[in-house]
């Protein structure tokens, strides 16, 4: 690797202090599951890196509302934690699909959205939970609801000196039983790089099959990780049924903007697109239906 | 800058230059030549080793990461007259083609053991998923775990 200072701030005022100062072109290094072979293959080239490992913010905290993540949470302890599990399933089902064994231990939930990849796997359950991520400057702390995180591919809403310090989901309220899920697709079964993922996050009435609530978030469909608010606002108070589903999929057709890449072709994705929604909104209103609480 | 760590069980204190991985700092300063260096690209899973118990990637882990914390390379999982109970069931099993991935797989494989002593099949594929084998051995390497679970728990239950 090309020659870099190594930086090890005491604490996170000295980190923000070094960040803002910028006398050496500071780059911010998480997991360095991504930034690592970016520098190493010379399409980084930082001043220093500023090692966010030992700043302790690797938590995950539950709160009555809901848990607060740590940056620098290992998308490992995502998988293994009980609360997560039980509360917010769909991040660890979305952390199991990120790399290997190795690269989960090392890589960050924090760093993960930070890449502002369009295929970060993180960002579409943190979509459809709503999630808030709490960043931190010398000015003091900004709350930035994720769907305003992400601008352009490797493009984030980080002010300049400013890092990401904790992600915040809170569970909302609804009526109706609640399931989740997260599918990705790529040209294997491990260490796949994302050809399209889906998540869905939803409140159905277990009776009438009524949809009290739902989001829908894209990887690779776009420039950046995709809510899908249209499809969400027609499915939105109306009974699930395949003929629903049908037309939600025409809906999701304008709103999304696959390319074809190495990976796939555009027609290859969207019409992986039109499977996968319906999959996964089947697949959250099962899980649902088997006994999601409302309570999330 | 100045490191402390644990290798293999011993206490250790290096001067490492800031941009160094792990990966270059055991095999030409410590001179372990046990870790291999193959993507260099976090994927094939050749370089892992154990930091506090749970397999990375040293290839793109750097050095100074290191400090405070105690790293276990293939050299450290047993002796050549003390094999640790997954190199034997590695050998008998012949989980062995070329070797290149070996010390990757048995490092990966103690990790996986520790965390969940009496893995499914399934569980085995998922965490040897960052460790890629060309000679395809695959379901040989898969036996050789299971063997190995079967006698370490065994010997626990002793």
């Amino acid at each position: 690797m090309s020659g870099y200072k190594y930086i090890f701030p005491a604490d996170l005022p000295e980190a923000l202090r070094i960040l803002a100062g910028e006398e050496y072109g500071v780059t911010v290094l998480g997991g360095g599951t991504d930034l690592l072979v970016r520098v190493r293959d010379g399409k980084e080239r930082p001043g220093a890196l500023l090692d966010l490992s030992s700043l302790n913010l690797d938590y995950i905290e539950e709160k009555e509302a809901g848990v607060v993540i740590g940056a620098m949470t290992s998308l490992t302890k995502v998988i293994d934690h009980a609360v997560i599990r039980r509360r917010y399933p769909i991040l660890a089902e979305a952390a199991a699909e990120v790399g290997g064994f190795q690269t989960r231990n090392m890589g960050t939930i924090g760093g993960n959205i930070c890449t502002g990849l369009p295929s970060a796997d993180m960002a579409i359950p943190l979509l459809v939970l709503e999630a808030k991520l709490n960043t931190v400057s010398l000015d003091g702390a900004e709350i930035i609801p994720v769907d305003r995180f992400f601008i352009a591919p490797r493009k984030i809403r980080l002010a300049p000196g400013a890092l990401l310090k904790e992600i915040i989901v809170s569970s909302d309220r609804g009526n109706g039983a609640r399931g989740s899920s997260f599918i990705k697709f790529g040209k294997r079964k491990a260490m796949r790089l994302c050809i399209i993922s889906v998540g869905v996050n939803l409140l159905v009435d277990p009776a009438t099959k009524v949809i009290d609530t739902i989001r829908i978030a894209m990887g690779t469909m776009s420039p950046i990780p995709l809510r899908l608010y249209k499809v969400e606002a027609f499915m939105t108070g109306k009974p699930l049924s395949d003929a629903l589903l049908k037309e939600a999929v025409a809906i999701m057709e304008t709103e999304i903007s696959p390319r074809t890449s190495l990976r796939a072709t555009c027609e290859f994705r969207t019409d992986l697109a039109r499977v996968l929604l319906k999959r996964a909104v089947n697949l959250s209103a099962g899980r649902a239906m088997e006994g999601g609480a409302a309570s999330c | 800058m100045l490191i402390e760590f644990i290798m293999n069980g011993e206490m250790m204190t290096y001067e490492i230059a800031g941009e160094e991985t792990m990966l270059d700092f055991i095999r030409e300063t410590l001179m372990l030549h046990g870790t291999k260096r193959g993507c260099e690209n976090g994927e094939c899973g050749a370089c892992s080793v154990l930091v506090d118990g749970v397999p990375v990637n040293s290839c793109i882990y750097p050095a100074a990461r290191i400090n405070g914390k105690a790293v276990i390379t293939i050299e450290g999982l047993g002796t050549a007259e003390n094999l640790h109970p997954l190199q034997k069931a590695f050998i008998r099993e012949g989980a062995l083609q070329c070797g290149f991935c070996g010390s990757g797989m048995l490092l990966t494989a103690k990790a996986l053991l520790d965390k969940n002593p009496a893995p499914t099949e399934d569980e085995i594929k998922a965490a040897l998923s960052g460790n890629l084998c060309r000679c395809s051995g695959y379901v040989k390497i898969i036996r050789a775990i299971q063997a190995a679970a079967q006698e370490l728990s065994g010997k626990e239950a002793i």
